[in-house]
């Protein structure tokens, strides 16, 4: 063997094993520093031990924030779901007026900070009796989770052929016929999907929740953010492990009913988009 | 014979009324015939089919199927079956669901449903027993149109649509399944609106031709009518290898007329009553009615020197350049015998040969 050659290709290995670890970091830090025993969060750890995640499961308000993230993303579900599925439907279906400005309206939300949405959402709603309701964070998720749905659905509805719904009206299926034997089963996965992406969203939303919820309906993200930011208390870390637990084994949920190459092609679709 | 289909001047136009796709048509299709829209694309034939079927709606103009106007009867209460381009077999449903697909829209029984699907399957030979089971993606492409046209079969429609359905496959195969479709319409008595680009599918296939052009249906007629007989100067273009000669009457005879083309030479056609003296035409001469010799044998005969030779198999076409300038396409079958660039010969045809088109 002679002397390793210079190659473009070994140039391409390094910048990957960089970019990857770029991204596993973080997370390999607050994974390991989980297990630090110590009483304030620093780096490198001190021991090992399992004391805080024996805290987080069984402090209550750790318990509730948990739950009340998985009710707010439940109920966001629920609702972004039918309308961000069937306006992107709409959206490839038919030609109407308007359509541009209904596809920016839809996307508005999404791209608006949440900062801003979150702020004029209390504004809006301070004086009624929603203030501080898992209904108004589920509200709020929904808006940002519709146009997320909408934008992902949109990206797998774009080489949908039309032609198989013309095919079952041909042959005597009522629009709901329709609907129900060939738009669904052909667009299974896709929507499965985008439904829990958006479920995800939800779950994982700090910036509206921190505006919106009360001690009572605090979630598991706005509740991390304020122990993190007046306490530095390590269960932050169990919390952040949890919560990156949750994200990933959703992801391969998704990715064992569409495919891995299904969803990076919805996620470069919505980075497009964005 | 009874009418199965029947538009009247249908007009439908698209982006708010910009594009014409279709443009005052009126067809009337017989029952068990097999009738064909032929056109360019973008001519408008997929749109008359899709009116047919009721996937689109006509500005004006009414649809008839069997005597009964269906102008507002979405296309889910319509007898007609459409066999679509890609066939869009559902991918998700096998063999027998596709096929049974119509029939439980209907809620028809159940044994009632599998009965009909096994004989319709036996019908266009595919055996029940391995098919049924079967999802499109594991049929081939001929199988596939089978499946496609047993889903259609299946409901008995007055009339089953064809938007191209074998544009998509190779040259080999849609020769066998264009004599494969054309004995199961007939075998069944089905009646048939087959729209297609192909001139030799449509010959094949069809009792009738309409020819489409711009949305407008110009000729209607058997495929030897429209064929030797074009009315217009499209038709007789669109039809076959054809050199368009114009030129104006010179000399009415007795029983020929002589025609001064542009290029300065003057031919022979047949009498035809309607083209009198100084009157213009276009002279329309299939590339194939020329013949190619060493000494004159018909009326028409000039001197040619063979300018290209184009070599495609069974046919051998030739450009022969005419003395005075003109340039004509010759296509003879091959029999073995082939000119070479350069040689000089007669081309030579007869006075019934032109045909003639008013400008």
């Amino acid at each position: 063997m002679g002397k390793m050659k210079f190659d473009a290709s070994n140039l391409l290995d390094v910048a990957c094993i960089f970019i990857c670890l770029f991204l596993l970091i973080p997370i390999i830090v607050i994974f390991i520093s989980s297990f630090d025993p110590a009483k304030y969060i620093h780096f490198p750890p001190s021991g090992f031990s399992i004391i805080w995640y024996q805290y987080f499961f069984s402090n209550a308000n750790w318990q509730k924030a948990f739950m009340n993230s998985f009710y707010i993303a439940t109920l966001t579900t629920l609702i972004s779901s039918p309308c961000g599925v069937l306006a992107a439907l709409a959206y490839r279906k038919y030609n109407f007026k308007l359509k541009s400005l209904f596809n920016s309206i839809v996307v508005f939300p999404y791209v608006t900070p949440s900062l801003l949405m979150g702020i004029t959402i209390l504004m809006a709603f301070s004086r009624t009796f929603l203030r501080g309701t898992y209904y108004i964070v589920a509200a709020a998720h929904s808006l940002w989770s519709t146009s997320f749905i909408y934008l992902l659905m949109q990206a797998a509805l774009s080489n949908y052929d039309l032609t198989f719904e013309e095919a079952a009206v041909d042959l005597g299926a009522s629009p709901w016929k329709t609907f129900i034997e060939v738009t669904l089963p052909l667009l299974k996965s896709a929507i499965i999907s985008s439904v829990i992406f958006g479920f995800i969203t939800s779950f994982g939303e700090v910036t509206m929740a921190i505006f919106l919820t009360t001690d009572e309906t605090v979630t598991l993200p706005a509740l991390l953010w304020v122990s993190l930011k007046y306490e530095l208390h390590p269960v932050a870390l169990v919390a952040s492990v949890i919560c990156i637990i949750f994200a990933t084994g959703t992801m391969a949920i998704i990715a064992n009913f569409v495919g891995i190459e299904t969803l990076s092609k919805i996620g470069a679709k919505t980075e497009a988009s964005k | 014979m009874s009418v199965s289909v029947e538009t009247r001047n249908i007009v439908k136009t698209f982006d708010k009324g910009r594009v014409i796709a279709v443009d005052n048509v009126s067809i009337c299709v017989e029952k068990n015939e097999i009738f064909t829209v032929l056109g360019p694309s973008g001519s408008g034939k997929t749109t008359l089919l899709r009116i047919i079927d009721g996937l689109e709606r006509p500005d004006s103009g009414d649809v008839f199927i069997e005597g009964e106007r269906v102008t507002d009867v979405p296309a889910h209460k319509r007898n007609v079956c459409m066999v679509f381009q890609r066939l869009a077999l559902f991918p998700h449903k096998n063999v027998f669901e596709n096929v049974a697909f119509g029939l439980k829209m209907r809620k028809i029984d159940k044994n009632e449903i599998k009965k009909r699907v096994e004989v319709t399957l036996a019908k266009v030979e595919l055996d029940p027993k391995i098919y049924a089971a079967r999802y499109p993606r594991q049929l081939s492409g001929g199988e596939m149109q089978r499946v496609a046209l047993a889903r259609a079969m299946v409901l008995r429609p007055a009339v089953i649509l064809f938007d191209e359905p074998l544009a998509s496959l190779d040259k080999r195969l849609r020769d066998k399944m264009r004599v494969e479709l054309k004995q199961l319409l007939k075998k069944f008595n089905i009646t048939a609106v087959y729209v297609t680009h192909d001139q030799e599918e449509a010959f094949t296939l069809s009792d009738r031709i309409a020819i489409m052009d711009k949305g407008k249906v110009v000729q209607v007629g058997r495929p030897i009518e429209v064929y030797e007989r074009p009315r217009s100067a499209f038709v007789a273009n669109f039809l076959g290898d054809t050199n368009m000669l114009k030129g104006t009457v010179e000399k009415v005879g007795t029983n020929s007329i002589s025609i001064k083309l542009k290029d300065g030479i003057s031919i022979l056609a047949a009498k035809e009553e309607i083209f009198s003296s100084s009157k213009d035409v276009t002279v329309c001469l299939r590339a194939e009615k020329i013949v190619l010799s060493n000494e004159p044998l018909y009326e028409n005969h000039f001197k040619a020197l063979i300018k290209e030779v184009l070599f495609s198999g069974e046919n051998i076409e030739y450009l022969a350049e005419l003395q005075e300038g003109l340039i004509l396409k010759v296509k003879e079958k091959n029999r073995g015998q082939t000119l070479n660039k350069g040689d000089k010969v007669f081309v030579n045809w007869r006075l019934q040969d032109n045909i003639l088109i008013s400008e």
